[in-house]
């Protein structure tokens, strides 16, 4: 059994009369500690699939299984203990909590789990060892993501999720990003679930998902992983 | 026409109802305070002018010991001043009833002429026809259970036989009538029996064997003008010196006086309340007004904020600014404008028929005019819609300047920033995280916090003042007849054979007695005059049956040796002070003066305390006794009593005090209702601000809930993550509001009180936990319905969306 199963994922949006089928039927494997890109264009359900595995919204058919955990059969409470253990979210738009300091906003998520990072180490980790008493206000968006990662690794759950993680930076700090969670993955072992429209960062995951109107097209071990500190966009 | 921009705008507005009805209904209570509470007074002066002007009321009233003739009458109604002159005949008298016997007055009435001033109102049954029928005042008449038909005996209370002043002495009452001349249903004060006029009879004036007493007058050229106005005044003066010099010709100096509406006791003290009630409709509108000015400008500031992107994407299209901020000019000025309507016809239609109608039950009136002054509610209007939309389209304005790019794209996040108590590091280190938390936020919203608070001390300022009142004037009766006053009876009598009078009283029943010696005077202070009770006591055994103590302090008040007690209520309204000089006038009109040796709780009517060597200082005779109090044995039948004293020969007057307990009671529940109103208003106003604050407060932060969310906070976290601050803060404005809810009860009962009654200053603790625990429940309520909007956030819509 492999770490992630997800098997004929169905989840349709009724918007008024129009029926859109976001997911229509998706299913691949992942196995533990690797780092997976899903890469897509604009409405292939690249998102959806991401929320729907990450617990923020569910499915209408089908089975995810994480860890030997039938998620796709989990009530509420059960979801909610889902999202709180078991998984950390990286956002485009970081998502910090606007008056609370950056170690402050990390420990907003290891306070409600056992067994976390320090997140004085986390922060320290992503290199933000002197920026750790500032508010989002005063760091810059790098920064900022680089808290929102700290925040998601802290919780030092089985599953990392990302969603258009440099979708707002620049080349550079883009770059820099994506490094440090390679890293990541590389070091602590996490399983990374990175999801993006931009082709060229699928090279530094060990397998590429592609989507397309709601269906994978096709997924790719990659052999040839690339450093993200070679990637230019 | 821009169409589409139009038909948004009204989409706009649909899906932010609740917004809009928020506004609506925040503005409806300020400005129903407003406009309710400013045209009280207005709307008394105008009942009372209008009742003057349906009775034609009297402007003076001339009084003569010597009389009036047909002549002086003719005389005075050629004066180019003079309208109509009138002679009556009057005086006081006792009648006797099953339970009691009460001093009345005795009003002559012109059974084939016509009477053109003071004409009473018939309320039930039908005019005198003959001499031996009398009309009843009509709450003389609800009070003592009459009927119809009865038959009344007058006595004359001395010892001059009623035969001296009335043909008869047995009348049948054939009718009820409201008269002009007895506005307050405390008749004031006689020389005679108890010294409390309890009621007023006409009677043909043919029965009566005395002159013409008075002379009704009502002035020329008063047309319109109200009996509050200074035109009427100056009339009023010019006319009073054209009488009197007149009358001088036939009557000599001093023999007459001439009374206008100044030295009326009962317009004196109406004009009072209605001063009083003005000064009220200034104050307590501003709390309203500010609160809802305040939630008015947050949510339309909120309304501004949430439309960012919307108001980007118009502005990129080449809308103009002033076109765009228009919808929120648009939707200020329909919201308050509807809430103002809504408060203009819910202020009028009930605080003056309240407030007037609460005074009702001192006042004698068949119905209460409500004064609309078109400049009020044009002013009320403006205020609440001005208040509302000027800010917004300013606001709105200001937001919109940025360039479209920028309010397109996501909002910068707000500046977090240190609070002072971080910057105490060991108390910060002990600090639990949720508390951090907590503190942070609390901090960091200012704004929002100082208003929570305020919208919440606003409620509880209002609660507590209303159970406060309710103390208040509970108190009076617990402490007056509980503590200050503690007798069942008191019975007044002739001096000529009053041993007799006494043995024969306590033959009939009772356990203790005091006796005492009673006049009933008049404090003149600066020309104006009060009824006051004098008693004087021979001994200390009055210790049993009175309380002469100092409100303050508590402290017990001996007779003292060469002054008198006085009540409070006389001592504050004439600004006496203990050692200055008082005087006292008696029925003859003699003066006396005597040194004020202290102040005694009292909550009911005047009294003047001497000890018997005192009086004999002070009026040069030994004090006879007249009068005693009775303290029946438990069980013992009151009625029974009464009626045995009544039909002693000496006895003038007999009181209950659970009579008088009863009736004052009645007005208790009338205030009551005033005091339901009260907080209903809180209720509907905590209701109303809590709501828009915290809603608002949800919707700011809800990419900040959404990420808890994703985080993995349960909902019993989520919630306290919102609601604890909004506890504490609610806590604070609680305790804030006790504080300012006693400053408002102050105010309340030192401009409610009327001339004859105190209200007692003491609050129960419980009205105090009352008060406390209302707002909390009522806070909670609130707070509770929303737990729903912070756990059901949707974390997948609040979190992509750019804003």
């Amino acid at each position: 059994m492999s770490f992630i199963e997800v098997r004929d994922l169905k989840k349709t949006y009724h918007i008024g009369e129009v029926e859109v089928k976001a997911l229509d039927g998706v299913t691949f494997k992942i196995e533990k500690g690797e780092f997976v890109i899903i890469v897509g264009a604009s409405g292939a359900g690249k998102t959806t699939l991401l929320n729907v595995l990450g617990g923020m919204d569910t499915c209408d058919s089908g089975e995810i299984i994480v860890d030997g955990k039938e998620v796709h059969q989990l009530k509420p409470k059960g979801i909610t203990d889902y999202r709180r253990h078991d998984i950390g979210f990286v956002f485009q738009f970081y998502n910090l909590i606007p008056n609370l300091s950056a170690l402050e906003n990390v420990e907003l998520a290891t306070q409600i789990c056992e067994d976390t990072f320090e997140p004085e180490e986390m922060l320290y980790e992503v290199g933000l060892e002197k920026r750790m008493k500032n508010f989002p206000s005063q760091l810059s968006g790098g920064e900022q993501q680089r808290v929102s990662i700290a925040r998601a690794l802290a919780k030092n759950s089985k599953l990392l999720l990302c969603d258009e993680p440099t979708g707002a930076l620049d080349f550079e700090t883009g770059r820099n990003i994506l490094e440090l969670l390679q890293k990541m993955n590389k070091e602590k072992r996490v399983t990374t679930i990175l999801i993006t429209h931009n082709q060229v960062i699928e090279e530094i995951g060990d397998r590429i998902i592609r989507m397309k109107n709601g269906k994978v097209a096709s997924i790719k071990i990659n052999d040839n992983q690339r450093s993200a500190r070679e990637l230019n966009w | 026409m821009k169409t589409a921009f139009i038909k948004d705008s009204f989409k706009r507005l649909y899906k932010t109802a609740n917004r809009f009805i928020a506004i609506m209904l925040i503005t409806a209570i300020g400005v129903a305070f407003f406009t309710g509470l400013r045209s009280t007074a207005p709307s008394m002066e105008k009942t009372l002018d209008e009742y003057y002007q349906d009775h034609s009321f009297m402007d003076l009233k001339v009084v003569s010991t010597t009389g009036f003739s047909d002549a002086d009458r003719a005389r005075v109604e050629e004066l180019s001043s003079v309208e109509v002159a009138e002679l009556s005949k009057s005086f006081d008298a006792i009648v006797r009833l099953d339970d009691k016997s009460s001093t009345v007055r005795l009003v002559s009435y012109d059974l084939n002429g016509v009477n053109e001033l003071n004409q009473f109102e018939l309320v039930n049954g039908k005019l005198p026809e003959s001499q031996n029928e009398v009309l009843v005042d009509q709450v003389f008449f609800e009070s003592n259970g009459l009927s119809l038909g009865d038959e009344l005996v007058f006595a004359s209370g001395s010892e001059v036989d009623i035969g001296y002043f009335l043909k008869d002495s047995s009348y049948r009452v054939v009718g009820t009538v409201y008269g002009p001349e007895f506005l307050m249903t405390e008749r004031g004060s006689s020389f005679l029996g108890s010294g409390q006029l309890a009621g007023y009879f006409y009677l043909a004036e043919d029965s009566f064997l005395i002159p013409y007493s008075n002379m009704e007058i009502k002035i020329a050229d008063t047309e319109g003008l109200s009996v509050f106005s200074s035109e009427y005044e100056e009339l009023v003066g010019e006319a009073k010196a054209s009488v009197e010099e007149e009358l001088l010709l036939s009557h000599a100096e001093g023999s007459f006086f001439i009374l206008d509406h100044k030295m009326d006791m009962d317009f004196v003290s109406y004009k009072g309340d209605g001063e009083r009630i003005a000064a009220l409709g200034l104050v307590i509108p501003i709390l309203f007004f500010m609160i809802a000015i305040m939630v008015t400008m947050t949510s339309m500031t909120r309304l501004v904020d949430t439309d960012r992107g919307l108001i980007g994407t118009y502005k990129a299209l080449g809308y103009g600014n002033y076109r765009i901020a228009g919808y929120y000019l648009f939707y200020a000025v329909v919201s308050s404008g509807v809430g103002g309507v809504l408060g203009v016809i819910l202020g009028y239609s009930i605080f003056p028929k309240l407030i007037i109608g609460a005074y009702r039950s001192l006042y004698e009136f068949s119905e209460v005019k409500v004064m609309v002054e078109a400049q009020l509610v044009v002013m009320a209007l403006l205020l609440a819609v001005s208040f509302a939309a000027l800010p917004s389209f300013v606001i709105a304005l200001r937001r919109m300047r940025r360039n479209p790019a920028i309010l397109m794209r996501p909002v910068v996040p707000t500046k977090g920033k240190k609070i002072l108590i971080e910057r105490i590091g060991p108390v910060w280190k002990r600090i639990n995280f949720s508390h951090k938390v907590m503190l942070r936020n609390i901090f960091c919203y200012k704004k929002r916090l100082f208003m929570t608070i305020l919208g919440v001390a606003g409620c509880t300022a209002l609660i507590f003042a209303g159970f406060a009142l309710r103390d208040s004037i509970k108190g009076i009766i617990d402490l007056q007849y509980g503590v200050l006053q503690k007798y069942d009876v008191s019975v007044d009598f002739a001096e000529v054979e009053g041993q007799d009078t006494l043995a024969a009283i306590y033959g009939l029943g009772g356990e203790r007695f005091l006796e005492a010696h009673k006049d009933n005077l008049k404090l003149v202070v600066d020309g104006e005059e009060t009824g006051v009770s004098l008693l004087a006591f021979g001994d200390d055994s009055y210790g049993d049956f009175f309380t002469f103590r100092d409100r303050g302090s508590g402290d017990l008040l001996p007779l003292p040796d060469n002054g008198v007690l006085l009540t409070e209520k006389v001592v504050r309204d004439n600004g006496l002070v203990v050692g200055d000089t008082i005087v006292l006038k008696d029925q003859a009109g003699q003066l006396f003066e005597v040194k004020l040796g202290g102040v005694a709780e009292n909550y009911l009517n005047h009294f003047v305390y001497v000890s018997d060597e005192a009086y004999v200082d002070l009026f040069g005779e030994e004090p006879v006794v007249n009068s005693v109090f009775v303290q029946l044995a438990p069980g013992e039948d009151e009625a029974g009593f009464i009626a045995g004293v009544l039909s002693l020969e000496g006895v003038s007057g007999v009181v209950s005090n659970s009579n008088s307990e009863d009736s004052l009671s009645s007005t208790v529940k009338t205030l009551d209702f005033v005091i339901l109103v009260l907080i209903l208003s809180a209720v509907a106003l905590v209701f109303v601000v809590l709501f828009s604050l915290t809603s608002i407060n949800i919707e700011e932060r809800k990419r900040e809930l959404a990420t808890l969310k994703v985080l993995g906070f349960n909902r019993f976290e989520m919630i306290s993550y919102i609601f604890k601050e909004i506890f504490i803060l609610t806590l604070i404005g609680a305790v804030l509001g006790l504080l300012v809810g006693l400053f408002i009860q102050r105010y309340i009962i030192s401009t409610m009180e009327t001339s004859m009654m105190m209200f007692s200053r003491e609050i129960s603790w419980l009205s105090y936990v009352y008060s406390l625990l209302l707002t909390v429940f009522f806070a909670g309520v609130v707070n509770l319905s929303m737990f729903r909007s912070v756990t059901s956030i949707d974390m997948v819509s609040s979190l992509k969306s750019i804003e």
